[in-house]
Parts: structure tokens; sequence; C-alpha cells
């Protein structure tokens, strides 16, 4: 169980990563990911990513770290 | 693993072959849910099904005819907690206690009520009912003075939206109304996938509405809880459960409204078996001078299962499908509304869904009665 937190995390950092361009959200039947997280599980992770923002907070470094990558979002607005 | 000993044919401890069905069943149905993630949560919940404490004899709970656990909600709570835990280690998550003083108290109400449920789970008996019902008065009457954000002002009928609008009768109000909806949660947890089911999908919509990692990971378990329970039948919420999920759905339901993001009429619609279950139960044990709290098999449930069980071989198979047929033919019509669009969830109309659940379910209960009582006129009239 602990392993799928860990994977929804990176799949988290992965979006901060490349801007929320949609990519991870959207990548939804990647079979690792699928293995990992099920069908359901999948599209959840993708809907956190997507809908986390204002009710997860990310930790400072993550937020320095993506404040250059992500128009028009303030800090502490992510994700998880 | 004494409970299960009819799920094993020998000494030697081999499962029977029904028994290793249910194992590859359950394991899929996870891994095509939620994958390994999904398998690990079974793997917990099976664990915990196998413990001596919280066994329950076939006679002592509902429909089932087996010896059972009621750790189930323990195994909800283990769970919850375990994600949670990880979440905050493993990941960037902030928990809504620390964020914000609304959950707090919300999360502290949960709790008095998942200690009162496990109380009762680990020991029957050990709390009398009214001790029950005092401590749970007392602590959403405290919830709910401290956080009076939380109680609606509006909820669109216009004779409670005057009462609500005189702070100390709303306050008393909704005490009484989360007190009551918790028993009724309880009170309706009598078929297998039941009030799992109706869980989950409360759950998945919260999930979908706010998109809060706290409803992602209870749809997670519930629904995870719901495939261990509806395919073997080992295992049901206990009073832990169905107190905690109940507390947790009732909270969240009346801040929902509060804030207005939902109707009240949604969340009714939603939640309409047990609310209309516990309601009628009542009514029906008060017209035959009986106290409104005791128990008895006059439930939708209990008579679903009376219409399926002659025509199952398996014991466990009506008892799940009844709790499938009633948790999708009630809270399975409000999510197909939501996520069809059919109604926004802010509309007033959602009253007009749940007059048509209480209509069907009073005609299903209706007709249920007359052929059961026609059948055992008849079975009388042939013994005689």
């Amino acid at each position: 169980m602990l392993w799928g937190i860990s994977g929804v995390a990176k799949l988290s950092q992965a979006a901060i990563r490349t801007g929320f361009d949609g990519s991870v959200v959207s990548n939804v039947y990647e079979p690792d990911r699928l293995m990992l997280l099920g069908f359901i599980g999948s599209r959840v992770a993708s809907e956190l990513i997507r809908r986390g923002e204002s009710t997860v907070i990310i930790k400072d470094e993550d937020r320095r770290f993506s404040d250059d990558r992500i128009n028009g979002r303030k800090p502490g607005d992510f994700v998880n | 693993m004494s409970s299960m000993s009819d799920s094993y044919k020998n000494s030697a401890n081999t499962p029977s072959k029904q028994t290793l069905t249910k194992y590859i069943a359950m394991a899929l149905l996870a891994l095509l849910s939620f994958g390994l993630t999904g398998l690990g949560a079974i793997v917990v919940m099976f664990a915990l099904s196998t413990l001596r404490a919280g066994r329950d004899s076939a006679a002592s709970h509902g429909i089932s005819s087996r010896n059972s656990s009621r750790l189930g909600g323990v195994a909800i709570v283990i769970t919850f907690i375990l994600f949670l835990i990880g979440m905050v280690l493993l990941s960037s998550y902030t928990p809504g206690v620390v964020r914000d003083v609304t959950f707090l108290h919300v999360w502290s109400t949960v709790f008095v009520c998942v200690i009162l449920g496990g109380a009762e789970d680990i020991k029957a008996d050990l709390l009398s009912p009214y001790f029950r019902l005092v401590v749970k008065l007392l602590a959403f009457g405290f919830f709910l003075w401290t956080t009076p954000n939380v109680v609606p002002l509006v909820i669109g009928i216009p004779g409670i939206d005057y009462l609500l609008s005189v702070p100390l009768v709303a306050w008393g109000l909704c005490t009484i109304f989360c007190v009551g909806f918790i028993n009724a949660f309880n009170m309706a947890d009598g078929a297998n996938g039941l009030i799992p089911g109706i869980a989950t999908i409360a759950f998945g919509i919260l999930f979908l509405v706010y998109g809060r990692p706290a409803e992602g990971v209870l749809f997670f378990v519930c629904l995870m809880f719901l495939i261990f329970n509806v395919v073997s039948g080992w295992f049901f919420l206990g009073d832990m459960g169905s107190y905690g999920l109940g507390a947790v759905l009732v909270c969240y339901g009346l801040l929902g409204v509060a804030q207005g993001d939902f109707s009240a009429g949604f969340m009714a619609s939603l939640l309409s078996y047990p609310c209309v279950d516990f309601l009628v139960s009542v009514i029906r044990r008060l017209r035959k001078g009986l106290s409104p709290l005791q128990a008895d098999n006059g439930h939708l449930h209990n008579r679903l299962y009376s219409f399926y069980a002659p025509k199952f071989k398996s014991r466990v198979t009506p008892n799940s499908l009844t709790g499938l047929t009633i948790s999708s033919g009630s809270s399975g019509v409000s999510l197909i509304i939501y996520v069809f669009d059919w109604i926004a969830i802010d509309s007033n109309t959602w009253f007009g869904i749940f007059g048509i659940q209480v209509v069907v379910y009073l005609i299903i209960l209706s007709r249920l009665r007359r052929t059961q009582m026609n059948q055992s006129e008849l079975i009388i009239g042939m013994s005689s």
C-alpha cells in the first residue's frame, strides 16, 4: 500500500516537473501505473493531481522548484 | 481461523474450491480496480478477518447465516490511517486537520464515534445503548456548538428554513439529525455490500466534487471493503465502521450544504436508504408498541433477502445481491444522475428524486411484505 502512495507522490512530482502540461494526468493507462494503481486508482491519481489545487499544500522545496514552471499559480496552490 | 472452519474441507486446513474461488475473485477485482495497492488492502482485511476478537456467531447478525468477523470498521480505520501516515511521510500531503480547524473538529467528532463503535465491536454490550446515545449527542452537540459554520442556514424547505434561522433551534435540530443519521446508518447495515456500497458511492461523489485526498482514500478503502464483504461474506462493518463512516458522511454532508456546494436534497437522495429505512422502522415499531430502537426483521433488506434466498443454493449470494440491489438502486441512482449531470448538485430538484426514492421504497416494501405473508399463510394452510 505504501508503494502505491509513493507512486502517486512520484506522479505528482512528475506533474510539477512538467509544469502541469497534462502529460501525467492523461497518461492513465500506462502499464506500470496500471499495475500499481489499477484502472480506478490510476484515474483517482490523475484526478488528485488535476484537482489538488488549494486542497493540498506542497513542501517549500517543491514550491520553489515549481514556481518558475507554472505561470499564474500562487505558491502553495498545488497539488499532491 | 476458527470461524472460517466451514470454508475448509479437512483438518489440514486446505481451502475448499469455493473458498479458493473467492480468494481469486477478490484478488482480481482488487487488482483491476486499484492494482497492487488494492491487493495490499485486501491482504490487510483478510488478516484482520481471521482474528479471534470481534467474532459474530451466525445467529447474532442480521441475515448472515455463517460465523463472521465484525472488525470491518477496524480494518477500514487501520487502512485509512496507514494511508494518511504514508501520504504524510512519502509525499507533500498536509492533512486537513492541520490546515483547517473545521476539519480538526470534524475528525475529532468522528474519532469519538469510532471509539464508541470500536468498544462495542471488541466486546458486545460493553456500553449500554443509552450511554452511547448520550455520548453521541454530547459529541455532536459540542461539535456543532464550536463549529457553527457547519450548521446550514437554508436547506430549501420553507418551514425548516424558518427554524434554522434561529441559531439555538438550528443547533438542536442538527445535533438530533446527526445522531439520528448515525443510528440509521448502523441500523441499515444488515446485508453484505449495503452500507459499504452506499459509502463507496458517497465518497466517490465527494471526491469528484472536492478532489481532496481524504475522500479519495476513503473511497479506495470502502471499495476494497465492499469487494471483500460482497465476495466473501466473512467480514462486517461492525459498529466502528457504521458509526465512523456515518459520522464522516453526516459531517461532510452538513458542511457541503452549509457552504452551498450541494443541496440538502442531493444529500437526502444520495443517502436515502438509511434515512427512509430508519424512519419507516421507527414508525413500524412504535405502531406495534415496541421500542423504536429494538431490532427486528421488518427492514426492506430483510424482506428482499427472503425473496432472493430460495432462488440460490449459496448463502452468501442472496445476501450480497440484497445489499448491492439496494445500494445501487438508491445511491446508485444519485450517482448516475450526478455523473451524467442531469441535475445540478446544488439544485432543489433533488428533493423530487428523494421523494421518488421514498415512494419506490414503500411500494417495494409493501409488495414484498404482502407476498411473504401470502406465502406463510399458504405454508400454514398446507401444514394444517
